[in-house]
């Protein structure tokens, strides 16, 4: 029960991720292997806004967000649009990802330098005890924002007019095209959304590792793993897999050893795409957004 | 009137359409047929924006609609209703007629029109809160029509919204197909049911290869002895 406890906010962390990957391959088939970057980049603006210039942790969470939601749009209109329009074969676009991603990490290389950077808590890491299990403020904090932003891209995708679009898109792009929905539109704002998840991940993951250049490696491919087992292009599935990889994780961690926690993560993924490829998830077919 | 003149249209370096040309007057029934690869889709693709003629002229209502996006036809009053339905299937019916609606703005006329859509279809009230993709083929095709609809179209492009259904829920197509031009609606019909459409149309074009062979009025056509031996006689 306590590493259950204990795999709740780095799963919330995962999820947001898993999301971002998750939200842009349904909607626009591309795999962006930049999101990690978008993490690392919410988590360097959190850092200072909130540490260098004493904003609040709400501010700073918010402005990160509509920040990193700027570049994720960036992205998509130089990089992916003008491949799309020459009809780019996929693994170019990922490549172009990639590229993305490499170029990001030197632009926070050269803003922020080298040297990791401590990002203190906003809120006290010291647990609160409740009978045999433990719990900190900290933990809280990622869990509520963490659900609290799911809940924000559930109503985003069902109930508005831009979040509809988005999921006809992901549905059936030659329908929506017909509905006169502009696809250009709606991948940009499938970018922008994935990017601002990944910003928040960023700032929630910021005060349990340190903040550098290169976090989003390792996150990235932490997140696209819960996407993976959760079946990738699902939502639900990306918060389910998020949430399961980090409770997986911790119990690893707790009852084997730290040391393995990636080795068991990834042989996790292994497992899931030798045996059930569709995500751990997804009982019918094909189902998306 | 829509005019289509002498559009050409390739994949990659394949010409599928070498100069097609026809007309289709407003408030009537106009029929394409042709046997399969014959470039009826790619023709109705091409009419709706989504595929550009590298050359020829689309005009409609005598403006040049050849350049313009798929939206800005759908906002023009031209709606497709694709070949194979293309509805979402993990959208509720009442979704995927909102869709239909996406580009307009007046809300009063929305409404209005949906309620007449699911007068028109009762199925689709029944089915309002169901996904679309658990629905059957015919149910489907309602879906994909009163999604159409909902755009509130003065042309509508329909691509074989007979294919793969019942001779009952075929009839119920085409009784839905002349409801709607009862209503005042331009038609053009793509159809491999040579027959019914034959029946149903003021005018029908054939198209063999990307090209316009033959066109006639829907009689003329039906008791045309080559059009008997290519399309009808099954
Ligand atoms: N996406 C595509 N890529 C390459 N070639 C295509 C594509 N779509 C259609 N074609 C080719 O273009 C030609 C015309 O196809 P089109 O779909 O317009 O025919 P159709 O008359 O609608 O046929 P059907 O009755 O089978 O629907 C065919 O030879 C087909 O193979
Ligand atoms: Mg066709």
């Amino acid at each position: 029960m306590q590493y259950f406890l204990n795999g709740l906010p780095i799963g919330a962390i995962y999820a947001l991720v898993a999301l971002s990957y998750s939200l842009i391959y349904a909607a626009s088939g591309v795999l962006n292997w930049s999101q990690g970057d978008m993490v690392m980049l919410g988590a360097y603006l959190g850092f200072t806004l909130f540490q260098l210039l004493n904003l609040g942790f709400t501010p700073a969470l918010f402005i990160s967000m509509a920040f990193v939601a700027c570049v994720g749009v960036l992205v998509q209109y130089f990089i992916l649009r003008p491949l799309r329009e020459r009809k780019a074969p996929p693994i170019n676009v990922v490549i172009a990802t990639l590229g993305v991603a490499i170029i990001t990490r030197n632009i926070a290389l050269v803003i922020w330098g080298p040297d990791a950077q401590i990002f203190s808590s906003p809120v006290s890491a010291k647990p609160i005890t409740l009978g045999a299990l433990s719990i900190t403020p900290q933990d809280i904090l990622i869990v509520t924002v963490g659900i609290g932003l799911m809940l924000v891209l559930q109503y985003f995708l069902k109930k508005t007019r831009e979040g509809k679009a988005l999921r006809a898109v992901a549905q059936d792009r030659y329908g929506a095209i017909l509905m006169g929905i502009d696809t250009q539109r709606s991948d940009g704002v499938a970018f922008a959304a994935s990017a601002a998840l990944g910003a928040a991940a960023g700032i929630l993951v910021a005060p349990i590792f340190f903040v550098t250049f290169n976090m989003g490696a390792g996150i990235g491919l932490k997140g696209f793993v819960a996407a993976v087992i959760g079946g990738l292009g699902y939502i639900p599935g990306a918060i389910a897999g998020g949430f399961f990889l980090g409770i997986v994780e911790a119990i690893a961690g707790g009852k084997i050893s730290s040391g393995y926690r990636d080795a068991i993560t990834f042989a996790l993924l292994i497992l899931v795409l030798w045996l059930k490829p569709s995500g751990l998830f997804l009982r019918k077919t094909r189902q998306k957004v | 009137m829509l005019v289509v003149e002498g559009i050409k249209a390739s994949y990659g370096h394949t010409e599928v359409l070498h100069g097609v040309s026809f007309t289709a007057e407003e408030g009537k029934i106009t029929t394409l047929i042709g046997a399969n690869g014959a470039g009826k889709t790619t023709t109705l693709n091409c009419i709706a924006g989504v595929i550009k003629p590298q050359e020829g002229r689309i005009l409609w209502k005598g403006q040049d609609i050849t350049t313009l996006k798929p939206s800005q036809i759908v906002r023009m009053g031209i709606s497709l209703i694709p070949e194979g339905r293309h509805v979402f299937p993990q959208m509720t019916v009442a979704e995927n007629l909102e869709m239909g609606a996406y580009t307009r703005k007046d809300k009063e006329g929305v409404r209005r029109d949906l309620e007449w859509v699911l007068e028109l279809f009762p199925v689709l009230k029944t089915r309002y809160k169901q996904l679309a993709g658990t629905m059957s083929g015919g149910e489907q095709q309602m879906l994909a029509v009163g999604r159409s609809l909902m755009a509130n179209p003065e042309l509508m492009l329909m691509d074989e919204p007979s294919m793969g259904l019942a001779p009952i829920i075929v009839q119920e197509v085409f009784k839905v197909i002349h409801q709607i031009k009862e209503m005042g609606k331009t038609i053009l019909l793509v159809e491999q049911n040579a027959t019914m459409a034959l029946n149903h149309a003021h005018h029908a074009y054939v198209i063999e290869l990307g090209k316009i062979v033959l066109s006639g009025s829907g009689r003329e056509l039906l008791q045309n002895p080559e059009v008997e031996k290519a399309y009808l006689g099954l």
